[in-house]
């Protein structure tokens, strides 16, 4: 498997193909990581690579390319899971994460994988809630908020609706403002872009990553409550929640807090393993209450509403300082 | 919580129990008895060997937003739609299996839906509350209980069948997030409990009028953990319930029958939920993350002895359901790719083809024979 994994590496760097998703926008090989399911990993470090075919993976910056020693292995029916080791000379950076898979099929992942020097003791993460994007405007006003926010924060987290109906105009919008967007951006979706249309442009609806030392679990709760409560969320939430145990801190962000989002979402989020702040839009009126359950959360207003577009809460070795929301 | 010092004695050391090896016998002699007498069994074993369910509903759809109940028929092969595909939510037989019910959306309301397992008769339950969900049925088949209301606002409402009318159980109580019937006028009940800064929930006992604690002289301390999933035991002699008591999410099971209290069945690090109790009260069936991923086990409730069912390291199984007899089990699992149904005989073998409609498949319940506990 490492020796074929090494042929189609040395086959991609010579072939040099045109590097795209797929041309409506969703996801070809390369499945995750992507611009709205960041990696942020230290140089020397590892992460995980989600494609439907075995291909050779690579990150890609304007003017370097590192190769990625990858182990793969298959996943039951199909697709295949990559543990990709960054070489320890990687500059810190946004990268590209690029494939050529083993039937040729070449893609490009922008602004998938954030290379940092060193996990910080401290810094700010800014959150946006329902950008709604519609047209050219509403995309512009989204990346007028990120250029605002990369001055004050190194890490965003946008909450849905990210659209204003799910469209794939909308949606490709969406892309392009978060392939351009000037520090690391994990997203959650919103009803217009619910599964299984966000799963065919972004990946699984539910995420984890880490930001230094600290983790960060994008939670979907824009399908119709309850039926959350089925299929295999909940379980990935265990799972990932798990993972992220030895953080220094677990924050959550989603689309809004609803007490009917049913009750296995609500033990397994907030009573099992709480997390220690939520991101939250402000979602339907009235619905932010009850299932919180003593959880600490920020209600961002939607980001029309919002001043500044965004929220900003500074995350500290001994505090997470939050900013006064609406009550 | 209390503990069983015999069951911690067990769990620490399953191979000091084996209850297929009397005591006293030497090894060689032991196999020399048991080997013809297993092959015999093995033989008997092969010709009972559990058949496929006749039926299984089951839900199925592109996305949660249009899953719908769906009939599973195993001599035809075929899937029956016989839900609205309105997010419905697990379809649950009635005792006799005349009937399927289910949650679903009519409008922005969540409301209870019956239909035959042919999909004709369906009908939406005149609820008066806006959000109705958990529907559970009584014994005789002629009443469901199903929760009416979200978090702090939630009640039981028993409907008769009979009469076509709602009644609020519980007198005044609020906060009653699941129910499940214990007994022709009793109810067993998770309620909400006020508890600083986090979730908490207890076990109640439920009437039309009063709400008594049941967990009080068994816990050690009230309101700190956050109980879920509750199940009367066949026979309605014992309950059981997962909780995060300890750390983790772990399967209890109170037998009253035989006085042994409260007992951590499942006891393991990592997160187990959602039991099941077999129709003959021995086992219950639960998902299970000790092996890495999600998977179905099931339990010994005498020996806690666990064993897998449907567990593999790289694909993810839930959802159990036992058939009305206890000798075939119903769940949902990844193994293909994609989640299907599948049904197996109670130790996992004998495991038939992926049951499926659509993309998402999920929360399969096996149609009640006769003869079967019910």
């Amino acid at each position: 498997m490492m020796r074929r994994a090494l042929a189609i590496l040395l086959f991609s760097l010579a072939a040099l193909p045109a590097w795209a998703r797929n041309a409506d926008g969703t996801l070809g090989v390369l499945l995750t990581p992507n611009n709205g399911r960041p990696v942020v990993v230290t140089a020397g470090g590892a992460f995980d690579a989600m494609l439907s075919e075995e291909a050779g993976l690579r990150l890609a910056a304007a003017d370097a390319i590192y190769t990625l020693p990858a182990h793969m292995e298959a996943l039951p029916g199909h697709g295949f899971i990559a543990r990709c080791n960054v070489p320890p000379e990687t500059p810190p950076g946004t990268y590209a994460l690029e494939a050529l898979s083993a039937s040729g099929q070449p893609d490009r992942n922008a602004h998938a994988v954030t290379v940092i020097a060193a996990a910080p003791d401290a810094y700010a993460v800014a959150h946006i809630a329902g950008p709604a994007i519609r047209d050219d405007a509403s995309a512009q006003q989204l990346a007028t908020a990120l250029a605002a926010a990369q001055q004050k924060a190194t890490l965003a987290l946008v909450t849905g609706p990210l659209t204003a109906n799910g469209s794939p105009e909308e949606l490709q919008r969406l892309i392009a403002v978060l392939d351009a967007a000037p520090l690391p951006v994990g997203i959650s979706p919103g009803p217009p872009e619910r599964s299984p249309v966000f799963e065919r442009y972004f990946g699984p609806v539910v995420w984890s990553f880490r930001y230094g030392r600290d983790g960060y679990l994008l939670f979907n709760t824009s399908d119709p409550a309850p039926a959350p409560d089925l299929g295999q969320d909940w379980a990935r939430y265990e799972l990932q929640r798990r993972a992220l145990k030895p953080c220094r801190w677990v924050l959550g962000a989603t689309y809004r807090l609803d007490p009917r989002q049913g009750l296995r979402s609500i033990v397994t989020l907030f009573a099992d393993d709480p997390l220690d702040l939520i991101f939250s839009g402000e979602g339907d009126a009235g619905s932010n209450t009850g299932a919180l359950a003593g959880n600490r959360a920020v209600f961002t207003p939607a980001f029309s509403a919002a001043p500044e577009g965004f929220t900003l809460s500074l995350i500290n070795p001994s505090a997470i300082a939050t900013p006064r929301t609406p009550k | 919580m209390a503990r069983d010092d015999t069951v911690r004695r067990i769990m620490l050391n399953p191979s000091a129990v084996d209850p297929t090896m009397p005591k006293g016998f030497p090894q060689a002699r032991r196999y020399a008895i048991f080997a013809p007498m297993f092959s015999l069994f093995t033989i008997i074993a092969l010709l009972g060997a559990a058949p496929s369910p006749a039926q299984v509903a089951f839900l199925s759809g592109t996305c949660p937003a249009d899953l719908c109940v769906y009939v599973h028929d195993a001599a035809t092969g075929q899937n029956a739609r016989v839900g609205r595909g309105q997010a419905d939510g697990a379809p649950v037989w009635s005792p006799d299996g005349a009937w399927i019910a289910f949650e679903t959306f009519e409008g922005a309301r969540r409301v209870i839906a019956l239909v035959r397992p042919d999909g004709t008769d369906a009908r939406l339950l005149p609820c008066a509350s806006d959000w109705n969900t958990h529907p559970a049925w009584a014994p005789g088949s002629n009443a469901l209980v199903y929760i009416a209301g979200a978090l702090e606002s939630a009640r039981p409402v028993v409907f008769d069948l009979d009469t076509g009318t709602e009644t609020s159980w519980g007198g005044e109580q609020r906060g009653l997030i699941q129910a499940v019937w214990a007994g022709k006028d009793s109810l067993l009940a998770v309620g909400l409990q006020p508890s600083k800064g986090r979730l908490a929930t207890e076990v109640f006992q439920v009437s039309e009028t009063a709400v008594v604690p049941l967990l009080r002289g068994l816990v050690s301390s009230k309101s700190r953990y956050a109980i879920h999933a509750i199940e009367a035991k066949p026979g309605l002699d014992g309950l059981c319930f997962e909780s995060n008591d300890g750390g983790d999410r772990e399967i209890y099971a109170v037998l009253s029958a035989r006085r042994r209290g409260l007992i951590d069945v499942s006891n393991h690090r990592a997160a187990d939920w959602n039991p099941r109790w077999a129709p003959n009260g021995k086992w219950i069936a639960f998902e299970s993350f000790r092996g890495g991923r999600r998977g179905v086990y099931r339990v010994n409730v005498d020996t806690v002895l666990v064993q897998p069912v449907c567990v593999g390291p790289n694909f993810d199984a839930w959802a159990p359901s036992w058939s009305s007899k206890g000798d075939r089990l119903a769940y949902v699992s990844t193994e293909s790719g994609a989640p299907l149904v599948y049904t197996s005989d109670a130790r996992g073998g004998q495991k038939s083809a992926g049951i499926g409609a659509g993309a998402l498949n999920d929360a399969p319940a096996i149609r009640p024979e006769k003869g079967g506990r019910k």
